[in-house]
């Protein structure tokens, strides 16, 4: 064997052995848990998670169904182990109010494994939820009743909601399909894409990209943003009235021979106001500094 | 007979009359309040104001508060309290890293706090990710962290540049962009933490 050869053999090994070692095997030490509560009228249903992933369905039976899933992971068994035993969990009932938590024993530095704790609760469709969630994510559908979300660094699905939202959330990106009821959303550092709603939505957004399916009409849209990029979407851009001003930005829409962008260089600002076909005044009213405005128009 | 040189020294070097070495102190002296003026304030005549100039004066005033005089540092309190809001104030009008702010929707102040709030997350996120990095070299949380320090010198880069550029609108439009995907990235980093 020659020297190249015998180089380009041991280079292969060298190889193969360090991705061997690279991809330890990861032991993963869970424990599951379930709790069921009788739900009365006035019940709201409290959720406090850290490092969790929630997801609330609702279901027609007269009970709040907690199940629990907590997972640790790491290449050592025994730190997985040890590490989980560190999550601790607590449900109870307090009058009208059922608290669902869990949380951390030790600062983040002492926690070697990586934790994550899976929720799947079940609610009559009119109870009200509260949600609080750091790292994770959180996942509602089929609600009536209101939900209020506080996050930071989790993503936030909403499906089907018919009751009054109000959702606040820094780096948590929001999904949003089928909102029958009102919102209000303060997103930080967070994208969303929110199609088919139909309430009265108040956005406030802050370095973020909005994607806004306007198909379906809301009854009014007020979005304050900056820092943002905006995009509309929609087959009518001329069907609802429209107040939009971006100040030191783009604002890009369909042509239209009568209704066009204004613009006051000297103020940086672009204007654009469309009448509203039917009831007075204009549903979409969007202030953008720092950012762009883009209808995109379907096919 | 006078000579000619003589009318010439009287020209050149006329008579100096010079005080008495002893006049500035004697008038001094005489001067001294309490030895040689006090003596004399008794001796002065007094003329009285009459009464009706007292009356109009009276009629003419209007009093204070009755609290104004009980407690008359409440004006003195106010106007140093309104002071230092108008200064106060001022100094946040002219601070030039307010400038945008003012233009915009945010108010300075608590821009600056949602900002250091920002900065304290992505702080939080980049600790965990270091800690990863430590225990699993090769871990995605490397390459993460090495995408987030060069997602920041490219925005330190930008905003060196924006100032001296004539042309902002674009730079700002670009350093817009970087902070979006450094949020994306860290959004990203933290659903492993």
């Amino acid at each position: 064997m020659d020297m190249g050869r015998l180089l380009i053999l041991l280079c292969s090994l060298h190889l193969v052995g360090s991705s061997v070692l690279g991809q330890a095997e990861w032991k993963t030490v869970s424990k599951k848990m379930e709790q069921v509560f009788p739900f009365q009228k006035a019940l709201t249903l409290n959720v406090d998670g850290e490092k969790a992933e929630v997801k609330v369905q609702t279901w027609e039976k007269p009970l709040v169904r907690v199940q629990l899933e907590m997972l640790a992971r790491h290449p050592d068994r025994d730190i997985a182990a040890r590490d989980l035993e560190k999550v601790i969990f607590s449900a109870q009932q307090v009058k009208n109010q059922l608290y669902v938590r869990n949380y951390i024993e030790e600062s983040e530095a002492n926690i070697k494994a990586h934790i994550r704790v899976i929720y799947l609760i079940f609610v009559p469709p009119t109870c009200p939820v509260y949600l609080r969630n750091h790292y994770g994510s959180a996942q509602v559908r089929d609600l009536t009743g209101d939900l209020r979300i506080h996050s930071r660094f989790s993503q936030i699905g909403l499906d089907n909601i018919c009751g009054n939202m109000r959702v606040e959330t820094i780096f948590g990106d929001v999904f949003a399909n089928d909102l029958h009821g009102d919102l209000y959303l303060n997103a930080r550092r967070s994208d969303m894409i929110l199609q088919n709603i139909f309430g009265h939505v108040d956005i406030l957004a802050e370095f973020g990209v909005l994607r806004l399916q306007l198909d379906d009409v809301p009854k009014s849209l007020n979005l304050v943003a900056s820092q943002s990029e905006v995009y509309l979407l929609g087959i009518h851009p001329w069907a609802a009235g429209m107040d939009i001003q971006v100040k030191n930005g783009q604002l890009d829409f369909p042509s239209h021979p009568k209704i066009q962008v204004r613009e006051q260089r000297e103020l940086g600002l672009k204007s654009l106001l469309v009448p509203s076909l039917g009831d007075a005044g204009s549903k979409v009213t969007i202030r953008l500094n720092l950012g762009d405005v883009k209808y995109l128009k379907k096919p | 007979m006078m000579k000619q040189e003589d009318l010439k020294n009287l020209r050149d070097n006329p008579r100096r009359y010079m005080p008495p070495a002893d006049l500035w102190n004697k008038i001094e002296s005489e001067l001294d309040y309490q030895t040689y003026i006090r003596p004399l304030l008794p001796e002065l005549p007094q003329h009285r104001a009459p009464e009706f100039v007292w009356k109009s004066l009276s009629d003419n005033f209007t009093p204070r508060p009755q609290f104004l005089r009980s407690y008359p540092w409440i004006p003195q309190a106010a106007a140093a309290i309104f002071l230092l809001a108008f200064g106060f104030g001022l100094g946040i009008w002219l601070n030039p890293k307010n400038a945008t702010s003012r233009n915009g929707f945010t108010q300075g102040a608590l821009k600056n706090d949602v900002e250091a709030l920002d900065m304290q997350l992505i702080d939080e996120v980049r600790m965990a990710h270091l800690r990863w990095c430590t225990s699993f070299p090769g871990d995605e949380s490397c390459h993460w962290l090495e995408e987030l320090s060069s997602l920041e010198a490219a925005q330190k880069k930008l905003e060196n540049a924006v100032r001296r550029a004539e042309d902002q609108a674009f730079l700002r439009q670009q350093i817009r962009r970087v902070e979006l995907d450094k949020s994306r990235l860290i959004r990203q980093m933290a659903q492993k933490i």
